[in-house]
């Protein structure tokens, strides 16, 4: 491709792949960045857990116990039975209810130390009551004694309750924390699912996105191209490729077009007649060929038509070549409009044409032919650039499937001839062959089809000779049932 | 034949290279059994004293052994007055002190500390007889005689906030004997030591004196104490910690020795 034709440079499919493959690496570097983050978070949140919450769960389980302890401590100091038992576990009681192990609830250290006041009023007034001094009290102080020891017990029997319920509250409350902690866990848990399927829908997406790129930046261009391609070699036409975004999927389209457009040029130099731009013979004999087997196979009709200008060189010697050529180049513009689009007109050579005529039998094809003889007739007539000319054809069908071409176009000529012999400007149906009948017979069968128009215009009052019309023309048709080899 | 007989000498260099590097192995980790040494006083029951076996026993040694057995480190007990722990870890005489350290921001200039191992408050002992009074009253009563020992954070909180005269002693045996000689009415001190000490029927005579004494400097968590001369150790304490209270055994540890959960 010449350089130069790039006025705009197209990238190149580097680009495009390198694009996507930064699209790819960028969005699994977010996907991993997103969920590094929410694992870094995951593990934040265990590590509150373990730093924060466990310990503080724990610290709830301790002192529910130790409050267990302090109202067994108590109930010694309460019923205990001797001085010993009530001053060890008052001691206990005292330290246990100072110990910071309460201060995480100021409402459980305000209340165990209350209760610990009463344990201390209890073992002073039990200590007096059980100790060697008693003896010395009067009646009344002791009595008095006994009366403040059963109002203490009483006290400390609502005490335990008070001491009881918290140590549920406690208990719950370390529930509660746990509770709090399995479903911050939990939901952590949910918030990466969401984010991973989130993710892997979008990893879908994203691959989605790079596929359809690739399928129409890449793949859709190398499919038409390689049509394109497979059309060229069976040297049928394809649709010029669509623009293509990069740059070497351009180079190949454009390739592949003037390819084609080559290809087309060249078909056309080796098989049409430069003059005329009707088929040459070669290419002719091809085609006729295609024709006949295709009317064989199908068992369809077929009229093959030789036509020839009539007095061509004088045309030549009169007027000059130049004028001779656009004679033949009008007059095979005309036939070709009168052609159906499956027929064809082969340049045999100087002035002689040949048309094949699919489907077409005899009673048609002298029907076109006579109609092609009348219209180049009238057509040079009326033109002022060229002579009036008159042309003589000579027609053969096809009759049997043994059929050549060769022999097909020899016959179709032999009517011609026929046509040049009889006078010139008409049609002549091929109906026997030589095989079947001699040159007389051969001749005699020979139907000539004078169109007088052109004759009474150049020779003047010979027409009364004539015995046929321009309606005689189908009239004198001989009937198809006329086999020559039967 | 050849092939054969070098096969044969080069697989007894390498058995020989294995046997080698199998006894270097084992030697060398024989010899990397660390050892660490702790710090501990001995007259603190329950927290640490000789037992009747002549060996250091408590919940601190208890403590200690079990923190080095987690690091996977050799114990070595040092022991020494309360008052020379301090100094011995700034000269990384020992690594890790057993000795009830209360977090101070003095002390965390000299020293490294371990999380808590439990948690103390400190009280006044003294007289039975006296044993209704306020304490706050008598620190500032200028006729009362207090004594801590000396370095630790009663006596620092004595020369801090007592008008009383204060009297100091390297030891708790020290104050204990002082008090019973009459050299002194009160001892300021850390509570679980004092109730041990008052539950022993013989003490009978001597009591807490009022409540637990509120200040910040005097209660809260203990720690143990380590050398600034391994910051390493720190990490591995801590951990040695956790365990010990995640597995349960600081737990019976403490059973061992308390009525109740000091954690």
């Amino acid at each position: 491709m010449p350089n130069q034709e790039n006025h705009h440079q197209r990238p190149h499919i580097r680009k495009l792949l390198l694009k996507l493959i930064a699209m790819l690496v960028l969005f699994i570097a977010c996907t991993l960045g997103i969920v590094a983050v929410m694992h870094n978070y995951s593990l934040k949140l265990i590590k509150t857990s373990q730093d924060e919450l466990l310990p503080a769960i724990h610290d709830h389980q301790r002192a529910a116990l130790n409050l267990e302890r302090l109202e067994r401590m108590g109930d010694l100091v309460v019923y205990g039975g001797s001085i010993t038992l009530i001053r060890k576990n008052a001691l206990a009681a005292q330290v246990l209810a100072f110990q910071p192990s309460f201060n995480f609830s100021p409402e459980t250290k305000k209340t165990v130390q209350s209760a610990f006041e009463l344990l201390r009023e209890v073992r002073r007034t039990r200590q007096t009551l059980l100790s060697s001094q008693a003896d010395r009290l009067s009646s009344i102080e002791r009595e008095n004694l006994i009366q403040l020891e059963r109002t203490l017990q009483i006290r400390w029997g609502e005490y335990k309750q008070e001491l009881f319920e918290l140590q549920n509250k406690i208990i719950s409350d370390a529930t509660t924390l746990q509770t709090a902690n399995m479903n911050q866990i939990t939901s952590t848990n949910n918030l990466i699912l969401v984010a991973a399927s989130a993710g892997v829908s979008l990893l879908l997406l994203v691959i989605f996105f790079i596929g359809y790129n690739l399928y129409k930046h890449l793949i859709t261009p190398i499919i038409e191209a390689s049509s394109a391609l497979t059309a060229l070699e069976q040297r049928s036409g394809h649709a010029p490729l669509t623009e293509a975004r990069y740059q070497e999927l351009h180079t190949i389209r454009k390739a592949v077009n003037s390819l084609g457009e080559t290809m087309t040029k060249l078909h056309n130099m080796a098989t049409r007649d430069s003059l005329t731009g009707c088929v040459n013979r070669g290419y002719f004999m091809e085609l006729a060929q295609q024709a006949l087997s295709s009317a064989h196979r199908n068992k369809s009709a077929l009229a093959l038509v030789m036509l020839d200008v009539d007095h061509f060189k004088k045309v030549n010697d009169q007027y000059g070549h130049a004028v001779g050529d656009d004679t033949l180049k009008l007059a095979t513009k005309w036939i070709r409009g009168m052609l159906p689009d499956d027929a064809f007109i082969g340049r045999l050579g100087g002035e002689e044409f040949a048309l094949i005529l699919p489907d077409y039998d005899a009673e048609q094809a002298v029907n076109l032919s006579d109609k092609i003889r009348l219209l180049i007739a009238k057509n040079s007539t009326d033109s002022g650039t060229i002579p009036a000319i008159t042309v003589s054809l000579g027609v053969e069908v096809v009759k049997s499937a043994t059929d050549e071409v060769d022999k097909l176009l020899s016959q179709a000529d032999k009517a011609l001839y026929q046509a040049k012999a009889s006078g010139r400007n008409q049609v002549i149906l091929y109906q026997i062959t030589e095989e079947t009948a001699d040159a007389k017979a051969a001749e005699s069968t020979v139907t000539p089809h004078t169109n007088t128009r052109l004759k009474s215009a150049q020779l003047d009052g010979d027409t009364s000779g004539m015995h046929v019309t321009a309606t005689g023309v189908i009239t004198n048709f001989p009937t198809e049932t006329a086999k020559p080899q039967a | 034949m050849n092939t054969t007989t070098q096969f044969r000498v080069r697989f007894r260099t390498i058995l020989l290279l294995l046997i080698t590097l199998t006894l270097m192995a084992v030697s060398s980790f024989s010899a990397a059994q660390e050892v660490i040494r702790v710090g501990i006083s001995t007259s603190f029951k329950p927290f640490n004293f000789i037992d009747k076996n002549g060996e250091i026993s408590g919940y601190n040694a208890d403590v200690a052994r079990a923190i080095c057995d987690k690091m996977q480190v050799r114990c070595e007990f040092v022991t020494m007055v309360f008052p020379k722990i301090i100094p011995a870890l700034e000269n990384n005489e020992i690594q890790l002190a057993a000795s009830n350290l209360l977090k101070t921001p003095e002390r965390l200039n000299k020293i490294n500390f371990t999380d808590k191992y439990y948690r103390s408050t400190t009280s006044l002992m003294g007289k039975s007889e006296n044993s209704f009074k306020d304490p706050e009253q008598l620190l500032q009563d200028p006729s009362s005689r207090i004594m801590a020992t000396k370095s630790s954070t009663q006596w620092r909180y004595l020369q801090e906030n007592s008008k009383a005269q204060l009297v100091s002693v390297n030891t708790q045996k020290e104050a204990l004997q002082a008090m019973a000689e009459g050299k002194a009415d009160y001892i300021l001190l850390p509570t679980l030591f004092a109730l041990n000490y008052l539950q022993q029927p013989e003490n009978s005579h001597l009591d807490f004196i009022g409540l637990p004494i509120n200040h910040p400097s005097l209660e809260g968590d203990v720690h143990m104490g380590l050398t600034k001369a391994r910051p390493d150790l720190q990490k591995r304490a801590n951990k040695a910690i956790r365990q010990l209270v995640d597995s349960g055994e600081l737990r019976a540890l403490i059973d061992k020795y308390f009525p109740f959960n000091v954690y």
